[in-house]
């Protein structure tokens, strides 16, 4: 057999493709460890476990529903609802690629790239509904938002052939809009049904603080969600294919960047960020941390073509208009938005979406040009985003879920605390046991 | 018998690895069922914890608030 360098070559760069992208979801892992850890921290001590266990169980429904139908979303509808379903069965839970088979070896590592992203997508929303909401509706919540509405905006702005990107030049490299825009939005939809803790707000309506339970803990949260963040960066690229006679990373739309850049960008929109919470809020830790995602998460729509100096400004800007925003909403909406989630992740994110809009008018969306980024495209993007595919269908989910009483958790369970029952079997357990301890010691004594 | 493959020569003539190739509807059908009944089950049973915890918080409240 001869040697054919093209062969080689071809082979070897689909096994480093392969490679890089399974890397990818370990990485990503840490961020549901990140949103676990910093969820049950900013809980108070009486509703721990129910925190934990609403999330951890978000990870199986949403893996399920991306595996059965989700996943089939993004490459069956970047065209609709103007363009007709593609893609046939591509995706499908019986389509040959979406198993183990020997034609096809890469196609489980994007689902579960795909995946990890739907499950921080439902994790976003988790944080914000916190110590009130039923672990039943949130994960229904959950499968809507993991594995229905973010998959059909990823098909329409997060593909080359999605119709916001061919039709408006959408762009939006690492996801401000496509994961932190909807995920706000979403999270908003739900709070303005799901109504405050009770407590939140004093009878003139002025927000009372409801501290976390452990601070510190909540922001080594926040640390491992950044350390996550860079898997996420990575997945979002195709890191080596030929364009125009040289090899390069590319986006997710086949347009040109390196490694470099984005790595330049994510550190930098980080330091914004992180600055401007700890400006914003005096030194807060908790608002400090979140600032850094906030940073990075209003910088993502264009970290692959910024300059570092523009994503570190971009980063301070977007973290002063999530606080700001975060705090008029609330007095004037009264919107208990118990982790900052909808600021963090949805004005930020969709501040980027706007701001990108600005920075690269003119730009290419496409490698093949025929689409521009524009601040039209882009503002109508960030509108898509937030409110059509994040604020409506779950604002609509949860007046049905209210109306059938399954929403929110009893008012005598709220005041109790989620873990009630629990912890008073767990201390007469603890009790039993040293009841038995003192027999058995009273009774070798007395021999 | 065999559930699946026979040899693993010629390798490029394999498709699918896993066994019952051509099942994969059924299981489709089997785990959307389960998908489900699991989310309907845990509704079920995360209101049947509720309506005990009130029960047994009835005439409690404010001790339990209170944590004693």
């Amino acid at each position: 057999m001869g040697y054919d360098m093209a062969v080689e070559v071809s082979a070897l760069n689909e096994i480093f493709v392969e490679f890089y992208y399974w890397i990818t979801v370990p990485l990503m892992f840490l961020i549901h460890v990140g949103f676990c850890l910093y969820e049950v921290s900013v809980s108070r001590a009486k509703n721990h476990m129910h925190t934990l266990m609403k999330n951890a169980m978000l990870i199986p429904v949403v893996t399920v529903t991306m595996f059965l139908f989700g996943f089939w979303i993004y490459f069956g509808l970047p065209k609709w609802p103007f363009g007709e379903v593609v893609g046939g069965a591509t995706a499908l839970p019986w389509d040959i690629t979406m198993g183990s088979n020997f034609k096809d070896h890469i196609m489980g590592v994007f689902w579960a790239a795909f995946l990890l992203f739907s499950w921080t997508a439902a994790s976003i929303v988790s944080g914000a509904v916190i110590e009130r909401i039923r672990t039943g509706a949130f994960l229904i919540f959950a499968v809507l938002v993991g594995s229905v509405t973010w998959m059909i905006d990823a098909a329409w702005g997060w593909s080359a052939g999605g119709w916001m990107v061919t039709d408006w030049g959408y762009h939006d490299a690492y996801a401000s809009g496509v994961i932190h825009g909807i995920c706000g939005g979403a999270a908003l939809g739900i709070l303005t049904v799901l109504g405050p803790r009770i407590g939140k707000f004093a009878p003139d309506g002025t927000p009372r603080d409801i501290p976390p339970h452990n601070p510190w803990l909540a922001v080594i949260g926040l640390f491992i969600i950044y350390t996550g963040f860079w898997g996420f960066y990575a997945a979002c690229n195709v890191p080596i294919i030929e364009f125009d006679g040289l090899w390069t990373a590319t986006t997710i739309y086949g347009t040109p960047t390196t490694l470099s850049t984005i790595t330049f960008n994510f550190l930098m929109s980080l330091a914004g960020g992180l600055m401007a919470g700890y400006y914003m809020s005096k030194g807060d830790s908790f608002w400090t941390f979140s600032g850094g995602l906030g940073g990075i998460i209003a910088a993502s729509a264009g970290n692959d073509l910024y300059h570092p100096l523009q994503a570190f400004l971009i980063g301070i800007a977007g973290v002063w208009v999530a606080y700001k925003l975060h705090y008029w909403v609330e007095r004037k909406f009264k919107i208990d938005d118990a982790v900052g989630a909808v600021a963090v992740h949805g004005y930020a994110g969709s501040f980027g979406v706007i701001i990108c809009g600005f920075m690269l008018w003119g730009y290419p969306a496409l490698a093949d040009g025929s689409a521009t980024i524009t601040p039209w495209g882009q503002i109508g993007g960030a509108i898509i985003m937030f409110f059509v595919l994040g604020f409506i269908p779950t604002f609509i989910v949860a007046k049905i879920l209210n109306a059938m009483g399954i929403l929110r958790i009893p008012k005598e369970v709220e005041l109790a605390g989620l873990d009630y029952v629990e912890n008073q079997a767990s201390a007469a357990d603890g009790q039993e046991i040293v009841n038995a301890e003192l027999a058995e010691a009273n009774a070798s004594s007395s021999l | 018998m065999s559930t699946g493959i026979e040899s693993w020569t010629p390798v490029k003539e394999v498709a699918a690895l896993s066994p019952f190739s051509g099942g994969e509807v059924l299981l489709t059908i089997i785990a959307v069922v389960l998908w489900i009944g699991w989310q309907i089950w845990q509704i079920k049973s995360e209101n049947r914890t509720y309506d005990e915890q009130v029960a047994k918080l009835q005439g409690n409240l404010p001790k339990a608030v209170s944590g004693d």
